[in-house]
């Protein structure tokens, strides 16, 4: 990399030799060369996300594979027998075996947003024994999106009252008119932040909607397995191979439909569940939403 | 005036040049006839029958004066020097920039775009990351093959990746895009900017080129023999010799230049500062006929590319001040000028003078002709012409040896042409004139 001062090369432990703490540490350590917003990371804790610029490290989306490249270069296990999903399938996961190079495998990292949900990742997966205490202090996937939001929210408010604040004539009026939009979605979203139960229901609507689509590919792929067992019997070449073109891009618009389904869940499942850790983190949000739509209301 | 329908001004210049890191320190290094141009161990360990080359005074420190940790993680190292270029031409022109404070809470400019070209792009990142990675991917578990690679790689190795940082840096929302017309390519970048402004596509637009050092990008120049300079090894100042008698092979060299054009209405409606006016610009080929190959111009094509400034500037060439030409240090040289000669059609004691500035710099590639036009709006603006060294003794085939100036001379320039020509028989010229306030 070019005028990149030369790095110490940290070497691989076995991860059931640290303690979760210290495995966040190395962690975060690991990410420092893909993070931009150098305030945010120095300052970085279980919580901080990787992504976004406002409250996180600043790592572009483009950047999230070198971050799990990155926990693979730390860690050894003994998580490394490859052993079949089920009897017979191609896909396979990570078993108990000699200890050897940590590999994480694809789509297991989709909750890992914050160095703390990358070491749940790794007790999840059996790297490493579970500790209650540690993820006690780990806020959960869904509350780091539902707060990111609102850290967006928050954002986006400033900078249009910031903008409409220098403008005159019809442009301001323009530019208050959509500052008067952004307020009450801003108001909503405060509120909805504000009860547990309401946003466990908007994400359970949510899920709902994503858990439709991935029924409705599923039933795509049924209907075009029966088509292809009925056109194998009778030897047209063609249409077989056009049906499995059919199958192959249903396969991979499942693939990623599962992935968003997985995603969608677990934030449905714990917006609910809000403990102490979540509730500081919300009430930080929740006060820069109201100070930005009291800012923006003041010019309106 | 000219036959264009728009003022296009000069409102900044950004130089990251073998002899100097920025204008003030490129400025000395002109005047003081300084070369830039040293030998280096990389390449005589390679066994490199050329081990002299022009390397800019970049290193960590000052890389990281101007851009964090991570960023330049994603930067190969022409895009380095292309932000550090654009960055001072921004500067110049008026801008704010501060890299390390945060640029993505900068608005765009929607009014400005960048064409910045690249001859060679990202041969560091491809030999000294992807190759690697490449070569042991075939030991690896399935599906990891190449993923020790990271996720960086595409960005630093697509042609494009200069003027995608400078557009990323800058917050540029005009056409933001890379030329390549080899060693032409920081010259045709002036004129594709001109052009596009002189369309009504921009007001203004950061245009140039910028090339890296790694060895790789010179090698095959080296493995052609006789196209760079070999014999100057242990005297690596005196390999450049543009017009000299001992002219043997041109001296590899890296580093960018960038400068700021902007209609005359958009840079008074800002308050800009302005430097000189670009007249006229225009690019052609010579067909690789009638003596152009792929390796040599057409001369026909050469006399024609100048003509044709001169035609759209609506010049008298006596008003010629100086010509900045391409002069490589190659067999070319008397080629070249001898197509000056007849696209002029001035009296040889009559000539204007002419200058090299590889002659200090080397040959920067794509990033050439920007750090020559670089060059030349400073001369216009600090009333100087730099000197061409290594050309004491005139190669013999050229005529004009008194309009060589192997001193500083202090002189106010009016117009001064500058042209460049590149593999594939491609032409480059640019007429620039002083800003004289009207």
């Amino acid at each position: 990399m070019a005028f990149m001062r030369k790095q110490a090369v940290v070497e691989a432990v076995d991860i059931n030799t640290v303690s979760p703490d210290d495995a966040e540490k190395r962690i975060t350590a690991g990410v420092k060369k893909y993070a931009t917003n150098e305030a945010n990371f120095a300052a970085a804790d279980a919580n901080t996300p990787y992504l976004g610029h406002i409250v996180g490290m600043g790592i572009e989306s483009s950047n999230l594979a070198d971050i799990t490249m990155s926990i693979e270069r730390q860690f050894l296990t003994k998580m490394t027998t490859k052993t079949p999903v089920s009897e017979g399938s191609a896909e396979f996961k990570l078993t108990a075996g000699e200890l050897g190079k940590l590999r994480i495998l694809d789509g297991q990292d989709a909750l890992a947003a914050t160095p703390g949900l990358s070491v749940k990742m790794l007790m999840d997966l059996g790297h490493m024994s579970p500790s209650a205490p540690y993820l006690e202090k780990v806020m959960s996937f869904a509350y780091v999106m539902a707060c990111g939001d609102g850290w967006k929210m928050a954002d986006a408010l400033k900078k249009m009252a910031a903008k409409a604040e220098k403008l005159a004539g019809a442009e301001r009026a323009e530019a208050l008119a959509n500052l008067k939009t952004l307020v009450g979605q801003a108001k909503d979203y405060d509120a909805l932040l504000g009860d547990a139960a309401k946003l466990a229901a908007s994400k359970a609507k949510a899920y709902q909607n994503d858990k439709g689509g991935f029924d409705a590919l599923t039933s795509e792929l049924n209907l075009t397995l029966d088509k292809i067992k009925g056109v194998s019997a009778g030897g047209d070449a063609a249409a077989l191979a056009k049906l499995r073109g059919e199958e192959a891009e249903i396969r991979t618009r499942l693939k990623m439909s599962a992935a968003k389904l997985r995603v969608s869940q677990e934030v449905a499942e714990a917006a609910g569940k809000r403990r102490a850790i979540e509730d500081k983190k919300v009430a930080d949000v929740r006060a820069a939403l109201q100070s930005a739509v009291s800012t923006a209301e003041k010019l309106s | 005036m000219s036959r264009f329908p728009k003022r296009v001004v000069i409102t900044g210049i950004g130089a990251v040049a073998p002899n100097g890191l920025g204008i003030a320190d490129y400025r000395a290094a002109l005047m003081a006839g300084k070369s830039g141009i040293s030998h280096h161990e990389d390449l005589a360990a390679l066994k490199f029958a050329c081990q002299i080359g022009g390397k800019p005074p970049v290193g960590p420190d000052e890389a990281e004066a101007l851009l964090s940790g991570p960023d330049l993680a994603k930067l190969n190292e022409a895009m380095v020097y292309a932000t550090m270029a654009a960055v001072e031409a921004a500067r110049m022109s008026g801008v704010t920039v501060d890299l390390k404070k945060g640029y993505n809470d900068t608005p765009v400019d929607w009014a400005t775009g960048a064409i910045i070209g690249c001859g060679i792009g990202g041969m560091d990142t491809m030999c000294d990351e992807l190759g690697p990675v490449l070569a042991a991917a075939a030991d690896q578990d399935p599906g990891m093959g190449v993923r020790p690679m990271g996720t960086d790689i595409v960005p630093k190795i697509m042609e494009s990746s200069v003027s995608v940082a400078v557009g990323k840096f800058l917050g540029l929302g005009g056409q933001t895009t890379t030329n390549s017309s080899a060693c032409n390519t920081g010259t045709e970048a002036i004129f594709e900017a001109f052009k596009h402004i002189q369309m009504g596509y921009a007001e203004s637009m950061y245009a140039g080129g910028a090339e890296g050092t790694h060895p790789g990008t010179w090698s095959g120049f080296d493995a052609m023999r006789d196209v760079l300079c070999s014999k100057f090894n242990d005297r690596p100042e005196k390999g450049s010799q543009p017009m000299g008698a001992g002219a043997c092979g041109f001296v590899p060299s890296g580093g960018a230049g960038v400068l700021r054009l902007e209609t005359l209405e958009h840079a008074q409606k800002r308050g800009a500062k302005i430097h000189c006016e670009v007249v006229a610009a225009y690019a052609n080929s010579g067909g690789q006929r009638d003596g152009g190959t792929m390796t040599f111009p057409n001369p026909d094509g050469v006399m024609r590319c100048i003509r044709q400034v001169i035609k759209d500037g609506e010049l008298d060439p006596k008003r010629i001040s100086l010509i900045n030409g391409h002069l490589t240090s190659t067999g070319a040289d008397p080629r070249e000028v001898g197509s000056w000669i007849k696209a002029l059609e001035l009296p040889l004691e009559k000539f204007p003078l002419i200058q090299s500035t590889k002659s200090m710099i080397g040959h920067s590639l794509g990033a050439a002709g920007a750090l020559e036009c670089v060059a030349v709006v400073d001369q216009i603006v600090n009333g100087y012409v730099h000197p061409s060294i290594n050309s004491e003794e005139v190669h013999p085939q050229i005529p004009i040896g008194n309009s060589i100036p192997h001193q500083m001379v202090k002189k106010e320039l009016e117009y001064v042409i500058k042209a460049s020509f590149g593999f594939g028989d491609v032409n480059g010229c640019v007429l620039f004139k002083r800003w004289d306030g009207k």
